[in-house]
């Protein structure tokens, strides 16, 4: 534990310790990588190619470790927190030890299969810590304390009150608000949760009927002001709830890349490394 | 003793476990008994329980002596086996028969019955418990109508009606919230509030009325009741409402008056007080005895046991030690140089504060005690551990260490006096180690629930125990440096004041003519600055306040409102100012104390935001906190896996509720055990289950009956009430041969498991028993979440709370 006791980030862990031990093994293997002089041109064969391939399987080994690591949740050794900061900084690192490993030898092969798929789950899992590192704070904004429950909750109240003020309204009005509190959806399929701009939504349907064709009632009939401001209330709350469904969508989507990704590295390992052996 | 064949040799009078127990033992002793039941069954009190509620045997380590058997089990399994008994016994019951008046004297007592009967009986048990006779309706119409009832044992049968609770107290509220989801319910309060009720069931019941599930009728009285209807007298005039039903929870008479009626005493007028009891269970009155709740002894086994004992005794048999007695040895089995009656009348005389205590206070006291024999310099509690029992010292000496970094500095305890008892005022830390001091000391270390109520019923002991509290705490947290003479000065002065949460001690502006010292509790300080109230701090118990206006000339510079339930030491200003004069150590400590408040002052004025996060987490109770768990929102990516890794480590139970519960800022606060300075969830509870560990963890044990009182006094609804769950396979089993549910899966098992299954209370144990603290932080892959003790909130809310 720190000695301060604040929130402090996996990002900035201990004044970015894990960066600097990932900037010390890459420093290290560019520097060996250059001073090195194989008999031939630079491969996995030479020592230095299987030293850097080695610690690259190594690392791949232990990186994918963290989502058994991640469920351990009785073992006290570190802290979660701990191990996704080192996840992060020396996943990163693996790029650059790996691609000295190849010696730059891309081809249409098993060996360059594994490399694709270490790029590709390095590249998912950039774009999580991007999500991350971006997202809680919008969501966080977006709720302005309330929870989705409790916006769900003042949604309902709305329509209560909606429906109450809509009674003496015009069939077509009555109906469009009927539709508004009852069919009215957050979420739904996953296209619909992450672009929610894209769902029909029958509230925004009602309040585009009645400020388009009812708005000037609204001088003679109090109710159709009534309406039309609980309709922009409920509109923007549920521009709210949407947004909150659409954050923790985003929030999540990465690792369903990145976890089949990171088994695809595993497997093309493991065969690179099987052939390597078996057909010298 | 008289010889006369037509009398009793013993009339028991109440047929719960003690009675029963005492009845089925003069049965087969062969003695001439007679077992007298109000009701037209035994056992109304557990009779009563509702359907299918789960009956615990514990103390476990108390052995069962009686004829009439009892183990756990369901309410219905027990009143079998009681019933069972009586036949097997062929005790002489009588059902339905109400004791009016006992006269006479031992040998020739004289029950008068309800219905006229008289009985005579050479000696009396008193086995009526604590539950009384309910008090009935006593309007026109009430005696004819059948659609009246005094108690609900379950309010799952009734549905689709219309029914009126009638009562403002918790067993009217628990009835109509248990009827207000399948019935239409009102509930009639001859006030305007329900704050006569526990916390809990206020805030419930006030949820419910503004939800429209429970229609009140405030101010109104009941005035006569038809068949089908019922009307009151209401600020707006009679009502009549037509229902199907009428529940009364008007309370019930307690026993005592009918008690004092029959020439037993009472050692004082507290509610809680009971009657004084010999060893023999016998009352000041010769040859009446008294068993059971009414006696001291609330659990169902000790019941059962003194309804044997009792018999024995009547029949002759002095020699029979207590059942308990293996419980006393046990307790004395490190001290060599006294027997266990010894001990007893030593602990009595040799120490003051249990003086008064009568001889079963002073047993129960004794078996929830430990005794130890610490030798010379060893420890017995260090400073920042958070137990909270009270030690007194029954041989030897103790030494108290005043100085955290000087072990010279110390006062020495002698024979007779007690220590702890600030730890269990404030709830908070031990705030000095102490040592053995002798080599023959011997202490005996009361645990805080029998202390607390020893307090509570033996005046003595609270009067010789708050006044020493006064001395010790100016000494430990104003003047470590002044002599106990000065203190006694400062002590004399000073008064014991309570302030309830939200209540202003004073305000900016006023003047200044006293230091308060907050011994229980914690408050707010704020400062109107540009016509807004800002706050600046939280000052927890252990702290003063007040120094400001006292050691100048101004007036006072900001506000203290009580952030919890407060209780302080108000010491005189004048008598205060003189001692700062005449003590330049003092005077140093205090305007260093000064310097620190004004600068951290200034700091948070800096930062408005800041204030408001205190104001915002005050607000949720954090005052009283001993440790709460923080969610930074802005790092936090909803992954739940905090909420997983509790279930895990917890039998599948999560004990906190990530997303629920308030945000202010980014600052979030999960429903999660605060772990509170005074527990609310350990004020009622029956097994006294709920614990605290040295470290500050409150934790509930598996001697837990499950009767969910924790959950309702816990006003953070961080208690739940879960059944036992099965076996998880293993993570190994889940990732490579899907055998579901896998780690932190939810597998539903609390929808599934059979309605009347076994539940018992569950909450954070701030993972006690796992190595490397709390696993919800353990398990945060971002650092969202951190727990928090009180001494860091500041330092939290000024450095990471922004």
């Amino acid at each position: 534990m720190n000695s301060r006791n604040v929130h402090e980030s996996f990002l900035i862990y201990k004044g970015l310790k894990f960066f600097w031990y990932a900037i010390a093994l890459v420093f290290i293997s560019i520097v060996l990588y250059i001073m090195h002089n194989p008999l031939v041109e630079p491969n996995g064969g030479s020592w230095l190619g299987y030293t850097l391939g080695v610690i690259s399987a190594v690392l791949v080994l232990w990186l994918t470790w963290f989502g058994i690591r991640k469920r351990q949740y009785a073992l006290s050794a570190t802290k979660l927190k701990v191990w996704l900061s080192a996840h992060i900084y020396l996943g990163l690192a693996l790029v650059v030890t790996a691609t000295l490993h190849s010696g730059f030898q891309i081809g249409w092969n098993i060996h360059s299969i594994a490399y694709v798929f270490m790029l590709l789950t390095v590249l998912s899992g950039v774009i999580g810590v991007y999500i991350y590192a971006r997202y809680p704070k919008l969501m966080t904004k977006n709720r302005a304390g309330l929870s989705l429950d409790e916006m769900m909750g003042q949604i309902s109240e709305l329509d209560q009150d909606i429906l109450k003020a809509g009674q003496q309204l015009p069939e077509e009005i009555n109906t469009a608000l009927f539709n508004a509190a009852t069919k009215t959806s957050i979420g739904g399929n996953i296209i619909e949760k992450l672009y929610p701009k894209n769902i029909n939504c029958p509230t925004l349907e009602a309040r585009n009927l009645i400020e388009k064709k009812f708005a000037d009632m609204g001088l003679r009939d109090q109710n159709i002001s009534k309406v039309i401001a609980l309709l922009a209330k409920k509109t923007k709350l549920l521009r709210r709830a949407r947004r909150d469904v659409q954050i923790k969508v985003i929030l999540r989507i990465w690792l369903f890349f990145h976890i089949p990704l990171a088994i695809g590295l595993l497997a093309a390992l493991f065969s690179h490394i099987l052939s390597v052996f078996f057909y010298w | 003793m008289a010889t006369n064949k037509s009398i009793f040799q013993v009339a028991i009078i109440g047929s719960g476990p003690a009675g029963l127990s005492a009845g089925a033992h003069a049965s087969s002793l062969g003695l001439r008994h007679i077992l007298i039941e109000k009701a037209e069954h035994a056992s109304d009190t557990i009779y009563k329980f509702q359907k299918g509620k789960h009956v615990m045997a514990t103390p476990d380590v108390l052995p069962l002596r009686s004829d009439v058997d009892f183990n756990m089990g369901s309410r219905e399994d027990v009143l079998d086996a009681w019933n069972g008994a009586l036949d097997k016994h062929q005790v002489n019951i009588r059902y339905k028969a109400e004791v009016k008046s006992v006269s006479g004297q031992k040998g020739n007592f004289k029950l008068t019955l309800v219905d006229g009967d008289i009985i005579e009986t050479e000696t009396i048990v008193l086995a009526i418990g604590l539950q009384g006779n309910l008090n009935t309706l006593r309007i026109p119409g009430s005696e004819n109508v059948t659609h009246l009832q005094y108690q609900l044992d379950d309010p799952d049968e009734y549905e689709h009606e219309t029914i009126i609770v009638i009562g403002a107290g918790d067993a009217a509220i628990e009835n109509a919230l248990g009827l207000c989801t399948h019935n239409t319910v009102y509930i009639a309060n001859r006030g305007g509030e329900f704050s006569r009720a526990k916390e809990a069931n206020e805030a419930a019941i006030l949820a419910e009325i503004d939800r429209g599930r429970i229609t009140p009728l405030y101010n109104s009285t009941s005035k006569e009741c038809t068949q089908g209807t019922l009307t009151f007298d209401t600020p707006d005039g009679d009502v009549t409402i037509e229902c199907d039903r009428v529940i009364a929870r008007l309370g019930a008479a307690p026993p005592r008056k009918f008690v004092e009626a029959c020439g037993v005493t009472f050692p004082s007028d507290a509610r809680s007080a009971l009657p004084e009891v010999s060893k023999t269970y016998e009352s000041n009155v010769k040859g009446l005895y008294i068993v059971g709740s009414l006696g001291g002894y609330p659990l169902i086994k000790h019941a059962i046991n003194q309804g044997y004992e009792v018999i024995e005794f009547i029949n002759g048999n002095t020699e029979l030690d207590p059942a308990d007695e293996p419980l006393i040895t046990e307790t004395l089995k490190d001290i060599k140089d006294f027997d266990n009656d010894a001990f007893l009348k030593e602990v009595r005389q040799r120490l003051p504060i249990f003086e008064e205590l009568n001889p079963l206070m002073e047993r129960e006291m004794l078996v929830e005690s430990t005794v130890t024999a610490p030798p010379k310099g060893s420890i017995i509690f260090e400073r920042g551990d958070y137990t909270n029992s009270v030690y007194t010292i029954f041989r030897g000496s103790v030494k108290i260490q005043t100085s955290e970094d000087d072990s010279s500095k110390y006062v020495v305890l002698e024979q007779g006096a007690f220590f702890g008892e600030v730890g269990l005022i404030s709830g908070r830390r031990r705030s000095a180690t102490i040592l053995s001091n002798a080599d023959d000391t011997i202490l005996i270390e009361t645990p805080r629930r029998t202390m607390l109520k020893l307090r509570e019923d033996v005046r003595s002991l609270r009067n010789s125990m708050d006044k020493e509290a006064i001395v010790r705490q100016i000494q430990t947290y104003i003047a470590s440096a002044l002599d106990i003479d000065a203190i006694q000065k400062l002590a004399d002065s000073a008064s014991i004041e309570s302030f309830r949460k939200g209540d202003i001690i004073f305000n900016e502006g006023d003047e200044g003519d006293a230091l308060y010292l907050i011994s229980k509790g914690s408050v707010m300080v704020s400062k109107r600055i540009g016509g807004k109230e800002v706050t600046l701090a939280y000052v927890a118990a252990g702290n003063y306040v007040g120094e400001m206006a006292l050691m100048s000339d101004l007036n006072r510079t900001a506000t203290i409102k009580a952030a919890v339930d407060c209780e302080t030491i108000k010491i005189d200003g004048d008598i205060f100012r003189k001692l700062v004069d005449e003590n330049p150590s003092l005077q140093k400590e205090i305007e260093e104390k000064y310097g620190e408040r004004i600068v951290s002052t200034e700091k948070m004025i800096e930062q408005p935001e800041a204030g408001s996060i205190v104001e915002f987490l005050m607000g949720e109770g954090i005052g009283e906190a001993t440790d709460v768990l923080l969610i930074d929102e802005s790092i936090c990516v909803g992954c739940d896996n905090c909420e997983k890794a509790c279930a895990e480590t917890h039998r599948g139970i999560s004990r906190l509720d990530r997303e629920a519960g308030p945000t202010f800022a980014n600052v979030h606060v999960p429903t999660s055990c605060r772990h509170c300075e005074h527990p609310h969830c350990m004020t009622d509870c029956p097994p006294d289950a709920i614990k605290r560990n040295p470290d500050g963890e409150v934790y509930i044990t598996n001697d837990c009956i499950g009767c969910g009182n924790c959950q309702k006094n816990c006003p953070y609804g961080v208690i739940q009430m879960a059944p036992e769950p099965p076996e998880k396979p293993g993570l190994f089993s889940w990732l490579l041969f899907g055998k579901g549910p896998g780690p932190g899966e939810d597998y539903g098992y609390r929808e599934r498991a059979p309605k009347d299954a076994r539940k018992t209370a569950v909450k954070c144990d701030m993972c006690k028993d796992i190595k490397g603290g709390a696993a919800c932080v353990r398990a945060c892959p971002t650092g969202a979440a951190i727990r928090v003790k009180p001494a860091e909130f500041m330092d939290f809310i000024r450095d990471g709370g922004e």
